[in-house]
């Protein structure tokens, strides 16, 4: 059986918690000030960094084995090219 | 004593592919969103200006929160705090409801102007407008029943916890609970702005 996670302490994952509330906060705030496609691209930048933040700490994946990263990895992987395809599809119809 | 045979990684593992299934789920809709936003960027900046931002910003900051509690409350099973560990549970399941009660008030003001999938003014509608609410019915009611399947899952390990099940020596079910919570937090990362922020952006 593998190393059982050790316990993260209630400080981190309220740190965590407060960035993430503040990159809410900031997406919500860079929302009002312009519209647009680089506005668009930059809140879906700040909501991955949120993900990235729950992956990696509240969903422990900083503690997990390699397997896992691998697993996330073959995922998004997918995702990117469906996502690709559908658009290139779409777009040279 | 019988002898017990536990793979916890593999029990997480399993989790996790269970996961990866519902991220291409909403990936799904997903997509389906940006390509009808690039075709109707107008219908969907005058669609999603009509959707309450004040109750989908606290929505985001409920369930930021309940993720934050889930989270605790592992700690504090692992450290052997069985009290704070169900106070935490407790909390979670508390911000859970208010998060669906919100949605309840969300979606009855929208129905009760004549918004919702099949309504005559809908069918009126331009058909960005249309789809954008459908669209925003089907994610948000697909995200509010995983909301509810995890209200009924983080009851079910509270109960387990209270009778021993679940403990500091046999975590899992609450590590995997806790694991399912945090992935439907994420997918509201993504609804939130796709939804209520982005669109307005792009009208004229």
């Amino acid at each position: 059986m593998a190393e059982e996670h050790k316990p993260v302490s209630y400080r981190s994952y309220f740190v965590i918690w407060l960035a993430l509330s503040a990159l809410s906060g900031l997406n919500v705030w860079i929302a009002g000030l312009a519209g647009g496609s680089l506005t668009a691209w930059i809140i879906l930048a700040v909501a991955s960094l949120q993900a990235g933040l729950v992956l990696s700490v509240f969903m422990h994946l900083n503690q997990e084995t390699k397997m896992f990263r691998l697993g996330i990895l073959a995922l998004l992987i997918i995702v990117a090219v469906s996502i690709g395809l559908t658009f290139v599809d779409v777009l040279y119809r | 004593m019988s002898i017990e045979h536990r793979d916890d990684t593999g029990a997480r593992f399993g989790m996790w592919l269970f996961l990866y299934t519902e991220v291409i789920l909403f990936s799904g809709l997903f997509v389906l969103f940006a390509m009808t936003q690039a075709r109707f960027p107008e219908h969907f900046a005058a669609a999603s200006a009509g959707l309450n931002t004040t109750i989908g910003t606290l929505n985001t900051f409920v369930l930021l929160t309940s993720s934050l509690t889930l989270s605790l409350s592992v700690t504090a099973l692992q450290l052997n705090k069985i009290r704070q560990s169900l106070l935490f549970c407790s909390g979670t399941v508390l911000l859970a409801v208010i998060f669906l009660v919100n949605k309840y008030f969300e979606w009855s003001t929208e129905i009760s102007h004549g918004i919702y999938p099949g309504s005559d003014h809908l069918a009126e509608s331009a058909p960005g407008t249309a789809a954008f609410f459908n669209l925003y019915f089907f994610t948000t009611g697909l995200h509010g029943l995983h909301i509810f399947i995890g209200i009924v899952l983080i009851l079910t390990v509270t109960g387990m916890i209270i009778r021993g099940k679940v403990s500091a020596e046999c975590p899992v079910l609450l590590v995997n609970s806790t694991l399912y919570w945090h992935l439907v937090d994420l997918i509201w990362i993504f609804v939130f702005p796709l939804f209520y922020l982005i669109p307005r952006g792009f009208h004229g």
